[in-house]
């Protein structure tokens, strides 16, 4: 060991790693290395911060959107720059990237439609995370905004993936956008019952029931004769996020203050008549369950 | 009836006991086992009911929703504390009342209390439940778009306090309203943010901060403030609650206005 250390100071392993990082083909690969693992972390630090950031000034989609944004980029900075330092001609690539465009956007005609879709999505924020929408036959709330389709998951806790080139086309009701909301129901009672009775009713039900906004007033709206019943349109306002209580409760309370007041909900009447406007068709009730034979 | 103050003080439970809590139409029941502490309520008719007495357990009746609390040690006291709504309230004065220019005017408004249970370990306090003596009903203050969800105050708003009679679980806020505008004022209806009032406890009633509304009119709008005064329309009344929230800087813009019918509550 002493023989080893009197020319020279440094112990063999260590010179010889230091030929080996001499080697230009190492040295290469350990720069590509880092840039890999420095890109990386610097990327995944900046699209981090970014999101932080546009979180507190924009909607949740909108910073989620721009932290994928940046990652992208970034990622093709990152490649294209390792591949320069790997010793690959990119002139020959950026020449032959015009033909593969051209040839991608037929390929990804759909991708691309999304894509701007996406982005007109955004511009236009028709509706935001946790929104609960309504588009065609599906209704459920926002999970997320992505660049080529929006995520939904349906009260039956169903995931639905809808293209943004759909939503784009399609009519989307954003159902809670609003703080509140009109439920209308079409009420119908028997001919025979008081009009003004049945509005009295009505109102004093939509004032006791908690979850009815007193404000805006309940719209009660005698409507229509219809076929069976007289027709009354009852609309109650309540706060977005009442609606199964105040569906559940004022139902039930419409029955039984009906039922008390005697009041009268018809099922289709249909009278039958033989040939004469004056005279029904005789119908005969015997007071006997017929009998099989 | 026994003095509104005694209500508030700190009260005791054997174990496995029921106290039994009546105020205005609200029916509380608090029991205690050894590990635990149980909390249910109804609701019936009665106003005037004010008292806490000790039952036997088998005068609770079936089918209440019991929320409890477990303990290690389920701690002997407890005490009742009055609170506000956790909303908003909007009140109507029976008829819209004018105010001339220049004239001022003075409404009662009688808010129904909340009850605040909490159990007391030492000098640790649990929460146990906030219950709101009375059910109240929903309403909307602002436009279809935007404003502040709030709870109707089924009474309407008084002036004279000699003729309100307000029951034991009503808080009475004396508003006081002063019209400085060139024109006159009429107030159909009015917000309530109660949440930055102080209340106090008398012998009879409960009593809320005074709420100073100064009406300007045009660009200057209309400031409110939460008086931190002790009001004066009953002696010796104790402090039993602080606000909720710190009063700021014209929050209270909306007060009068229920934009959604596209006119104001004020008008001139």
């Amino acid at each position: 060991m002493t023989l080893l250390f009197r020319n020279n100071p440094l112990p063999l392993a260590v010179l010889e790693w230091e030929e080996l990082l001499r080697a230009p083909e190492v040295a290469h690969w350990l720069r590509v290395t880092l840039f890999v693992v420095m890109g990386l972390a610097l990327l995944y630090a900046v699209s981090y911060a970014a999101g932080r950031m546009f979180s507190s000034r924009q909607t949740p989609h909108f910073s989620q959107l721009m932290r994928k944004f940046i990652f992208y980029v970034g990622s093709v900075i990152i490649l294209v720059s390792v591949l320069i330092e790997l010793g690959f001609d990119l002139t020959g690539l950026l020449a032959t990237a015009g033909v593969a465009t051209l040839a991608i956007g037929f390929a990804a005609q759909t991708s691309l439609s999304n894509l701007i879709s996406g982005l007109f999505l955004i511009g236009e924020k028709p509706f935001k995370i946790g929104d609960l929408i309504r588009t065609g036959d599906t209704t459920g709330f926002v999970e997320s905004i992505d660049l080529l389709s929006i995520k939904i998951r349906t009260f039956e806790n169903l995931f639905v993936r809808i293209p943004n080139e759909s939503m784009i086309k399609n009519q989307v009701t954003n159902i809670t956008r609003y703080p509140i909301r009109r439920m209308d129901m079409t009420i119908g009672v028997a001919y025979k019952e008081d009009v003004g009775q049945v509005m009295e009713i009505l109102k004093e039900l939509a004032r006791e029931n908690p979850y009815a906004l007193d404000d805006p007033e309940p719209l009660i709206l005698f409507n229509n004769f219809g076929d069976s019943a007289l027709e009354f349109r009852y609309g109650l306002w309540f706060e977005r996020s009442n609606y199964l209580k105040l569906r559940n409760s004022i139902m039930r309370e419409i029955k039984e203050r009906f039922d008390s007041e005697g009041i009268e909900i018809p099922f289709p009447h249909l009278s039958l008549y033989t040939g004469s406007v004056t005279k029904p068709f005789p119908v005969e009730i015997s007071g006997k369950t017929p009998t099989n034979p | 009836m026994r003095s509104l103050q005694q209500f508030w003080s700190v009260r005791r439970i054997g174990e496995d006991r029921v106290t039994l809590v009546r105020l205005g139409p609200l029916r509380l029941w608090l029991a205690r086992a050894e590990k635990e502490w149980g909390l249910a309520f109804e609701r019936g008719e009665a106003n005037g009911v004010r008292d806490i007495a000790q039952v036997p357990g088998d005068v609770v009746p079936e089918g209440l929703d019991w929320s409890n609390l477990l303990f290690h040690e389920a701690p002997r006291e407890f005490c009742l504390r009055p609170t506000v709504p956790d909303r908003p309230v909007v009140v109507k004065p029976a008829h819209p009342v004018t105010i001339p220019r220049g004239e001022s005017g003075q409404f009662f408004v009688q808010v129904p209390v909340f009850l605040q249970v909490m159990i007391l370990s030492g000098r640790k306090e649990v929460e146990l439940g906030t219950i709101s003596t009375q059910t109240l009903s929903d309403t909307w203050f602002g436009i279809v778009t935007e404003g502040d969800l709030c709870y109707t105050v089924p009474i309407p708003a008084g002036m004279d306090f000699e003729e309100l009679e307000p029951h034991a679980h009503h808080i009475v806020f004396p508003v006081e309203v002063e019209n400085h505008s060139d024109e006159r004022l009429v107030v159909e209806k009015l917000c309530l943010r109660t949440a930055y009032a102080t209340l106090y406890s008398g012998v009879e009633h409960l009593w809320g901060s005074t709420v100073k509304i100064r009406h300007e009119g045009g660009f200057k709008g209309t400031t409110i403030h939460y008086s931190s005064e002790v009001p004066d329309y009953e002696k010796s009344l104790n402090e039993v609650s602080k606000p909720l929230k710190r009063e700021e800087r014209g929050l209270h813009r909306l007060t009068f206005s229920s934009a959604f019918q596209n006119d104001l509550i004020i008008s001139k």
